[in-house]
């Protein structure tokens, strides 16, 4: 049994906003195993974006703290080599790439900070990268501008990969894309997930997606770890109620997901009633 | 009342909605881009009809049209778009009249669709007002509690004296239905309904906007990329792709059946919830353009032989 | 880099009647200005002999904007002026956009404290009323047009750190920042390779209306005698010289008014123009 590539242990996160506390994350542990894809269910206001700032390094825990490969990671001051390993595919792909900045430009940014072999040794890598993610070599010239958001993901996913990581995390990386963009995008994924034994951390709202490419889940409501376990445990046998309710508000388009869902449709149902708080 | 009633009934029920052939061009970089080729659409009374497709289709700028809110100088227009048998393409002072009043719209993300500063109770008397410009206002007050009510508001008086900022995603998108409807238009148009909320808040918002829409009886033109969500709340879809309408069908019809290449590239492309597995992937295939795939007894009414 | 790399800007840029206007009336000024010894009809004026025989004549065939009172020919004067005006800005806004950009980006960009710091010490520079700042300056030392422009560059780099400090701030939220960070790069990369660039239309379009506005305060400071000294040419010099003959010698003074009034309008149009050509892609 590998030791987990990612831990978090115990850790809380507390913002100050207009003069009171804001609890944003509240005694969380999670790992993530080298390989694996885990994938983190939220609605908005779970303290998943705080999560995946305190692991790329944006902030300080509060308290607790969090390994990557066995040793203590901290915020800001974090050794060139470990920011390497743990890269960022962001939700929205228009800001994501500097409009300033050809495609070749920015996927070669990460090679140029870490100071990868010479200029031409620095190109070729890019033209590999393109290829990789599915984009034409030629694109290299080209701005975000001319770009669709599809294609502005898969670069700043070659832009990702240049830094040859270890675990990846995804923030809603398809939510702001059409849906046969998305699946593209999601197969693209899953093959270089494949191909680098890269580990992910998957976070997203929509379960559907999560069913098909993670091996473990962990749910979050405000701030606080729900319920985790493998993919297929949480699917068939959720325990708390809160995921039973996800699981019955989905929209679905096929009536055998009709059926799946209507097992979790008597905790939807009697939400519907209430009114906001 | 259901779907099958509609079409039977066919020649008689009302057309609240009637588009033809309607061709809309923006100018572009490389001369002028078209928007819609040719689009015919039809909402009848009480009818829930769905516009389905992905950004760059060309959905939202009929939504906005419908609405009079395109805003784009050099755009040109063609065709022709009826609201309750008026035509109003073309016609500003129309389209200005029907606006609040007998058409209404919902956007996908309330907060920046309400006016920041102006309280809820200012937005509702406003609205109020176009159907009835001398209401008094204890009149409004009234009418807005109850309409705050309908949607399962229970403080009205707070929600009334609030400003948009202050309320939640759910309480919004809740308050800006309730002002769409506050005057009982014949046309609801919906662009993305409670795309921005959670799952859980968006379903619960849909199920009260639906039941609302049921018992005072509106049609209802929304637009979505979600198919899920068409699929539980239409009653008719019309799938929509690159300006042109490609398959016409009963929401029953097409989440049993869909018959048109990119309609089920679509679907199959939606990840399954009772599945492990990534769904697929298809490129881009020229069948995607094929002509129009119209289920049984979906047709444009002008099109009907009387 | 480019500053404009979509044909759809440069078009609005051209159908702007006001935009084109501009930079007409700028074009003119920066030819005369540049070669003002060939385009100027009596380059030998600019300096302290005119001639004796036509003193304070209006103007004619011979001196087409009149002479002034020692017989200089009036609108070889103002080409020289132009000239210096336009050095003078340049060397101004070479020296108090940089310093201004990288105070508000460093104050943009990083912790609290630096920010609050580096903005409250722009506060008290635009604190200070300009005139007075300058009249202070050239109080302490004499005046001259060196040290006019010293003057005009302290109280002008305040503005420019302040729009940095706003683009900065905004730009400080896309996610491109966040990627940069996240892929290890450094603070001065992320500052001036990454940030500046973005926001390089905006400040370059401050710079060009800025031209006027220099030139304005340059004149105001030495119409009051603070600036470039006799027998250098200098527009708010000449209104000056040229109050105490209204109305008699009109010219005097009329003509170098409108000189001003021509330079500024003329950057002030062309520089909203590409304000709103760059505006035409958001």
């Amino acid at each position: 049994m590998t030791d987990p590539l990612l831990t978090v242990e115990e850790v809380s996160k507390s913002f100050r906003s207009a003069g009171h506390d804001v609890h944003a994350l509240s005694d969380v542990s999670i790992s993530v195993e080298p390989g694996e894809c885990h994938a983190i269910i939220g609605e908005s206001g779970s303290g998943k974006s705080t999560l995946a700032g305190l692991i790329l390094g944006l902030f300080e825990p509060t308290a607790g703290l969090i390994r990557f490969r066995g040793a203590t990671v901290s915020g800001r001051r974090r050794p060139l080599a470990l920011k390497r390993a743990i890269q960022l595919i962001q939700q929205n792909p228009r800001s994501a790439l500097n409009p300033r900045r050809t495609v070749g430009q920015s996927v070669r940014l990460p090679l140029d900070v870490h100071g990868v072999g010479g200029r031409s040794l620095r190109d070729q890598r890019v033209t590999e990268l393109l290829r990789e993610v599915g984009l034409p070599t030629d694109y290299v010239n080209r701005t975000p501008r001319a770009l669709s958001g599809g294609e502005r993901q898969r670069v700043a996913i070659a832009r990702a990969l240049a830094c040859e990581p270890e675990l990846l995390v995804l923030d809603e990386p398809t939510s702001a894309l059409d849906v046969l963009v998305q699946a593209r995008v999601l197969q693209l994924l899953t093959r270089i997930r494949g191909q680098r034994g890269l580990a992910y951390l998957f976070i997203t709202h929509d379960l559907a997606v999560v069913h098909g490419i993670a091996d473990r889940v962990s749910v979050f409501q405000k701030g606080r770890l729900i319920e985790t376990g493998a993919t297929r445990e949480i699917f068939t046998s959720p325990r708390s109620a809160y995921t039973r309710r996800l699981l019955g508000s989905i929209p679905v388009v096929t009536e055998e997901e009709a059926r799946f869902r209507q097992r979790f449709r008597a905790s939807a149902e009697s939400d519907i009633e209430d009114a906001d708080a | 009342m259901s779907a099958a009633d509609v079409l039977v009934d066919g020649r008689s029920r009302d057309v609240v909605l009637a588009v033809r052939d309607l061709r809309v061009a923006f100018p572009g970089a490389r001369g002028p881009v078209e928007a819609l080729r040719g689009v015919s659409i039809h909402v009848r009374r009480g009818e829930k009809v769905a516009l389905v497709g992905e950004s760059g289709s060309g959905k939202s700028t009929i939504a906005r049209l419908v609405l009079g809110l395109l805003q784009n100088e050099g755009a040109r227009i063609a065709g022709s778009v009826r609201l309750g048998g008026h035509e109003i393409l073309g016609d500003e002072s129309a389209i200005r009249v029907a606006r609040g009043d007998r058409v209404a719209m919902i956007f996908q993300d309330a907060v920046s669709a309400l006016n920041p500063t102006f309280t809820i109770g200012d937005q509702f008397r406003e609205v109020l007002r176009r159907r009835d410009p001398a209401i008094s206002r204890s009149d409004a007050g009234r009418r807005a509690r109850a309409a705050l009510a309908d949607v399962h508001l229970h403080e009205p008086d707070r929600v009334l004296s609030s400003y948009v900022f202050q309320l939640s995603g759910g309480m919004s998108q809740r308050v800006m239905i309730s002002l769409a409807l506050a005057n009982d238009p014949e046309l609801l148009v919906a662009d993305e309904p409670g795309s921005s909320l959670d799952v859980t808040v968006q379903a619960r918002t849909l199920h009260l906007m639906n039941d609302l829409i049921g018992r005072h009886g509106t049609s209802v033109l929304f637009i979505s990329h979600n198919l899920g969500v068409v699929r539980e709340f239409a009653d008719r879809v019309y799938v929509i792709y690159r300006g042109g309408i490609v398959e016409h069908a009963t929401a029953a019809q097409l989440f049993a059946n869909a018959r048109h290449p990119y309609t089920r590239a679509l679907l199959a492309a939606i990840p399954k919830l009772d599945q492990a597995t990534v769904p697929d992937a298809p490129e881009t295939r020229p069948d995607f353009a094929d002509p129009l795939i119209e289920h049984p007894g979906c047709s444009e009414p002008h099109l009907v032989a009387a | 880099m480019t500053l404009v790399s979509d044909s759809a800007e440069w078009r609005a840029f051209w159908r702007n009647p006001s935009a084109l206007t501009g930079l007409a009336l700028v074009a003119l000024v920066v030819l005369a200005a540049l070669f003002a010894d060939v385009v100027a009809p009596y380059p030998g004026h600019a300096g302290p002999v005119g001639d004796f025989a036509a003193m304070s004549a209006g103007p004619s065939a011979q001196y087409l904007l009149g002479t002034d009172t020692i017989g200089r020919d009036l609108l070889t004067r103002l080409i020289f002026a132009y000239r210096l005006s336009l050095e003078m800005a340049i060397v101004v806004l070479a020296i108090a956009a940089p310093i201004g950009v990288a105070v508000g980006l460093l104050g943009g960009y990083l912790g609290p404290a630096w920010s609050y710091a580096l903005m409250r010490l722009t506060d008290v520079f635009l604190a200070i009323p300009p005139l007075v700042l300058a009249m202070s300056i050239t109080g302490f030392l004499e005046p001259s047009a060196i040290h006019g422009m010293m003057a005009i560059t302290m109280m002008w780099w305040p503005w420019y750190a302040r729009l940095a400090y706003n683009l900065t701030r905004a730009e400080k939220q896309e996610g491109y920042v966040l990627a940069a960070e996240t892929v290890g790069a450094s603070t001065p990369h992320i500052l001036f390779r990454e940030i500046l660039p973005n926001c390089m239309p905006a400040i370059l379009t401050k710079m060009t209306i800025d031209v006027g506005f220099v030139i304005l305060i340059a004149s105001s400071m030495s119409f009051l005698g603070l600036g470039a000294q006799a027998p250098t040419p200098d527009l708010g010099s000449m209104v000056a010289d040229g109050a105490r003959y209204m109305p008699d010698a009109w010219w005097l003074t009329v003509f170098p008014a409108l000189a001003i009034l021509i330079v500024v309008m003329g950057f002030n149009l062309l520089g909203d123009g590409l304000r709103e050509a760059a505006d035409v892609r958001g």
